[in-house]
């Protein structure tokens, strides 16, 4: 985009206000990522000419996200009002970093050979940032260190803990309610869906009598079969209340778990979501994975 | 093989039909009840919608009746529909059911398992027999959803409504039984003869509601309450694009009818521009239809957790300014009663009367004064 010659605003981190915006502006029935999306956007409406909403359709062939994503612009459109709404477009099975993808307003006003020229470096750094994600670090410190921080060595932890959910939930330190941070604090090391390939996650796919539909629920999937792999101590699933391929991928994991006798901890998010609570339940959960370390020592 | 198969509405007529035309024995589960939900919702993920349950309740009713297989359909997403025979499979598995899954899935899918699925089907009889069956069937679809038209249509105009409703039960248990092609219209004719004989006076126009939203929904009437037999007895006429035939045609025989298709497309794409999966499109395409027919209002009926309707749900809003049409929205999961849906029902109808008052007794519509040069 600044290749163009636009100013980006991005939103800033997710808030309280933020999310009560949301959650007015939407149905009620929505999951708890769809609310946060719409409070941002009504939080950047004043700031900003236009909105560029990106309709994701499907990123891989024969794969949908989720029908919530399918009608984010649409429900955007009816929470932000008359505000401008440009549509960044993936149509089923195309790429979201060709040209056909942007809006049209966008490859109407600008040469061809500019806006090719920004996909180029835009397609760049995503990969660049792709590889970071893959080496075990968080998207906040990956993002970090592509706009020219260094990397930090951390110590190397001993105990490992798995972290399995749709990105959304996982990353936004609002949502989970800092959970990341919690399971640093008791040392454990945090791995999640996203530090394994592509390839390692379609690899594990192949268990199931019918292939997945939906791109983060294979995800979901193959990373908790490559966790049981890795011997990490324990899984927690943070899913969004009201997700509709959870509920069912839920079941799939559950089973996958009680097969590899691994502990796993399904936390439901929602706006409601307190923290004492919260933390009590992670906290307990620890403390379980401690006592069965101690007993198998024994 | 024993068979059986989820229950959908009216569906269980034609397939019931057509697994006995085929050789095999249908074992239909007893039609949906208080014990299914209680089954589904105790075996099934709780966030899973309500379909979902009540297909397991289904299936579990069914298997306890010694039936050795289901016959399910796929789908390729992003719908949770298409991954429900999966789950559910491994659920009865754990509980220690001894079955086969027959699965219909798309063309567009896993073809090994729809192959399989169709031999083991077609296993039982030669082939003349099993067209002959399969059109049987399709025309038990067709005709049962005439009479549901019919029986919508007259109902709110009847003197008497137990009697009509009587007729109607008549008319789909002939049906049920039925084995030739040619007497199927006799029986449409004559519960036509038996509630024209139940005619009222008639008062003035009746209130027109459209009914849209997830298809099972809609078209399960132990599983919205009764919500077309209820809207009619309260004296309103329910008017309905949703039906199995109308699906069979637009999904199976795509290709001879695509005119549902582009209809869907036309109508819905000023405000839902791409599809959403399940019937997302479709209830927005239903409801702009509602608004440029005049009706009087819409209610949309979805599961709880349904995800391409609340995606449609949110566009509601955009749709019903527009046209002036007043919606209601009607979100059902396994712990709904009826008290609160028809008290939600009679007040919603109470606007919709009011609303008529208000812009003269014998309007057709909201759109009257347009009509008087306004």
């Amino acid at each position: 985009m600044e290749e163009l010659g636009f100013t980006v605003v991005v939103s800033g981190a997710t808030g309280k206000e933020l999310i009560n915006a949301g959650v007015k502006a939407a149905v009620d029935e929505v999951c708890l990522p769809v609310k946060v999306f719409l409070g941002h956007s009504l939080a950047l409406t004043s700031q900003c000419d236009a909105l560029l909403i990106p309709r994701l359709v499907s990123i891989n062939r024969k794969d949908y996200i989720c029908p919530k994503f399918m009608g984010l612009p649409e429900m955007t459109k009816q929470a932000v009002g008359a505000h401008p709404v440009l549509i960044w477009k993936s149509e089923q099975n195309s790429d979201l970093g060709s040209l056909k993808a942007l809006p049209l307003d966008i490859r109407r006003n600008f040469p061809r050979r500019q806006i090719k020229k920004g996909l180029q470096k835009a397609k760049t750094t995503f990969r660049i940032y792709h590889g970071l994600l893959q080496q075990g670090l968080f998207p906040d410190e990956a993002e970090r260190i592509l706009f020219g921080a260094e990397k930090k060595h951390r110590a190397e932890d001993r105990r490992r803990m798995g972290l399995i959910g749709h990105p959304y939930c996982l990353y936004d330190p609002f949502i989970n309610l800092d959970l990341v941070r919690l399971l640093r604090r008791y040392g454990f090391k945090v791995l999640a869906p996203e530090f394994f390939t592509p390839r390692q996650i379609a690899e594990e796919q192949r268990v199931l009598a019918k292939p997945l539909f939906w791109t983060l629920s294979q995800r979901i999937f193959g990373a908790f079969r490559l966790l049981c792999k890795e011997k990490v101590e324990g899984v927690i699933y943070l899913s969004a209340f009201a997700c509709g391929p959870e509920a069912l991928i839920g079941e799939l994991v559950k089973k996958e778990a009680k097969a590899n006798g691994l502990p796993l901890l399904q936390l439901d998010l929602d706006e409601h979501s307190g923290e004492a609570g919260f933390v009590t339940r992670v906290e307990a959960f620890i403390d379980l994975l401690n006592r069965k370390r101690r007993l198998n020592c024994v | 093989m024993r068979l059986t198969f989820p229950h959908m509405g009216l569906l269980s007529i034609p397939v019931e039909t057509l697994i006995n035309g085929l050789g095999h024995e249908a074992v239909p589960a007893p039609p949906t009840n208080k014990r299914t939900f209680e089954l589904g919702s105790k075996y099934a993920p709780e966030g899973a919608c309500l379909p979902f349950k009540i297909n397991l309740g289904n299936y579990i009713e069914a298997l306890e009746r010694g039936a050795e297989g289901i016959l399910m359909a796929g789908g390729l997403g992003p719908c949770r529909f298409g991954y429900y025979a999966q789950i559910q499979r491994q659920i009865l598995e754990d509980l220690g059911y001894q079955f086969t899954l027959l699965l219909l899935e798309p063309l567009g899918g896993e073809r090994r398992e729809l192959y399989r699925a169709l031999r083991v089907l077609l296993e039982k009889v030669a082939f003349p027999q099993a067209v002959a069956a399969l059109r049987l069937a399709w025309e038990k679809i067709r005709w049962v959803d005439r009479g549901n038209a019919l029986f919508r249509y007259y109902l709110p105009r009847c003197k008497d409504k137990a009697e009509a409703s009587k007729s109607y039960n008549q008319f789909l248990e002939s049906i049920r039984e039925e084995k030739k092609v040619c007497r199927l219209k006799a029986h449409l004719q004559k519960m036509e003869v038996s509630l024209k004989r139940n005619l009222g006076r008639e008062t003035g126009p009746l209130l027109r509601v459209k009914i849209i939203g997830e298809i099972y929904m809609v078209l399960e009437p132990r599983v919205n309450f009764q919500l077309e037999k209820l809207l009619g007895e309260m004296g309103v006429e329910v008017v309905r694009e949703m039906s199995i035939s109308q699906w069979v045609e637009e999904h199976l025989l795509g290709f001879f009818y695509p005119h549902h298709k582009r209809r869907t497309i036309l109508l819905s794409e000023p405000f839902l521009p791409s599809f959403v999966g399940g019937h997302g499109r479709e209830t927005i395409a239903e409801m702009v239809d509602a608004g440029v027919n005049r009706l009087d209002g819409v209610i949309q009926v979805l599961p709880f957790t349904c995800m391409p309707e609340i995606v449609a749900q949110s566009i509601t809003p955009e749709v019903s300014a527009v046209y002036q049409l007043p919606v209601l929205s009607l979100v059902i999961d396994e712990h709904s009663a009826e008290a609160g849906i028809i008290t939600r029902l009679e007040a919603f109808l109470d606007l919709l009367r009011r609303k008529r008052l208000k812009m003269g007794a014998n309007s057709d519509g909201p759109f009257r004064r347009e009509q008087k040069g306004w």
